[in-house]
């Protein structure tokens, strides 16, 4: 399981990212990140919205309320411009992280 | 009422007496227990097993009530009272100049060149505010990164606006003095203010559209723009009645305040925010 600091600190860019590729909604989000983490990133559902509030409160991504297939209202999220380019920092700097990292890893092994 | 239902009312009873009493957070956590517990039911789990289950996996109301609460309040009520001074004082002028124009004072094209360049001065005055603003959130230590973000959102819609209406102003400004003066360009003080400030303003928006200028800078140059307009506008209004731009008092407390937080702006202390 992964330690919770660095799940809630990629909560962010994981959000930006699921959104950037359409909108979606706070279950199907999880869902989403539980699979394809193989399980491993666990958030606790109710802390998910918290952070999609936030988000929308300092204009990342925006939502509506609409209908789905079971007749259920739901709230559906999508990413906004500001969102598109914070994304795209989060993906320079986790990058960036992941490239020391790896760049480290290696030199061990030579 | 079923038992489900009776589990879910409780449920809410619990969400509402741990203080998630906004309506939104509260539909949207009861919809995603409903899912969860739908999607349990599905695979033949027993509705109290499922609703126990999603329950469990949704949090402690406590905890999250606790990140709710650090959403705080919109951090856009210094925006909020800049934008409504701006929008204010935009109607003031013009009124003042629909009132010359119907009483012939003025043509329709001067009327339409002296609201745009001033309605873009007063938005660039504008982001200068916010500017300012920010400089005062990072010196007294009440940055947040949403307060931050408010701001930052709100200099870059204004200062899109204040570049547009600048250069459409500069532009009718050239054709009344061709139709008037015989030429596009006659080197008036006031002219050559609006084309500095046009060209301050262009550069902005290239910095902001395509460099990864900080939030810092991109505030210190809405206070740079502002003191640019400071000069334009009411120094260049200064020359031509005959005063000189350092004996005009008003226009040096301006430029000295800007100066002020200019100065404040670029000083490394007490840096808080993430800029």
């Amino acid at each position: 399981m992964i330690r919770k600091e660095l799940v809630a600190a990629s909560a962010e860019p994981l959000i930006l990212s699921l959104l950037s590729r359409g909108e979606s909604y706070g279950y199907a989000i999880i869902q989403e990140v539980k699979a394809r983490s193989g399980g491993k990133l666990q958030w606790t559902d109710g802390m998910l919205y918290p952070v999609l509030h936030r988000m929308e409160r300092r204009g990342l991504i925006k939502s509506h309320w609409a209908e789905s297939e079971t007749g259920r209202k739901r709230k559906y999220y999508s990413i906004k411009e500001d969102g598109k380019r914070a994304h795209k920092k989060h993906r320079e700097q986790w990058s960036l992280v992941h490239s020391v990292l790896a760049g480290l890893q290696k030199e061990q092994y030579v | 009422m079923s038992d489900l239902d009776q589990s879910i009312a409780e449920w809410r009873r619990r969400m509402l007496a741990a203080g998630i009493k906004t309506p939104v957070p509260l539909v949207e956590l009861e919809n995603h227990l409903r899912e969860d517990m739908d999607h349990l039911r599905s695979s033949g789990m027993p509705d109290a097993q499922a609703f126990e289950i999603a329950v469990t996996r949704l949090g402690k109301s406590g905890s999250m009530q606790t990140e709710f609460k650090k959403i705080g309040r919109m951090p856009s009520d210094f925006v909020g009272l800049m934008s409504f001074i701006w929008i204010g004082t935009t109607i003031w002028i013009a009124l003042v100049l629909s009132g010359r124009l119907l009483s012939g004072k003025l043509s329709f094209l001067l009327f339409a060149h002296i609201f745009s360049l001033s309605a873009g001065y007063l938005t660039v005055f504008l982001t200068g505010a916010f500017g300012i603003g920010y400089v005062c959130c990072r010196w007294f230590r009440v940055s947040s990164p949403i307060r931050i973000q408010s701001l930052s959102r709100a200099v870059f819609q204004f200062s899109r606006l204040s570049a547009g209406l600048v250069v459409a102003g500069l532009l009718l400004g050239m054709f009344w003095s061709e139709e008037n003066r015989g030429r596009y360009l006659t080197g008036d003080p006031r002219e050559i203010g609006a084309l500095c400030v046009a060209i301050w303003l262009m550069a902005m928006w290239l910095i902001q559209q395509f460099s990864q200028a900080s939030n810092r800078i991109i505030m210190l140059l809405c206070i740079g723009g502002s003191m640019n307009v400071s000069l334009a506008w009411f120094g260049t209004g200064a020359l031509a009645h005959g005063h000189g731009m350092t004996t005009f008092w008003p226009l040096d407390v301006l430029l000295g305040v800007h100066f002020l937080f200019l100065a404040m702006g670029f000083a490394p202390a007490n840096e808080t925010a993430k800029a």
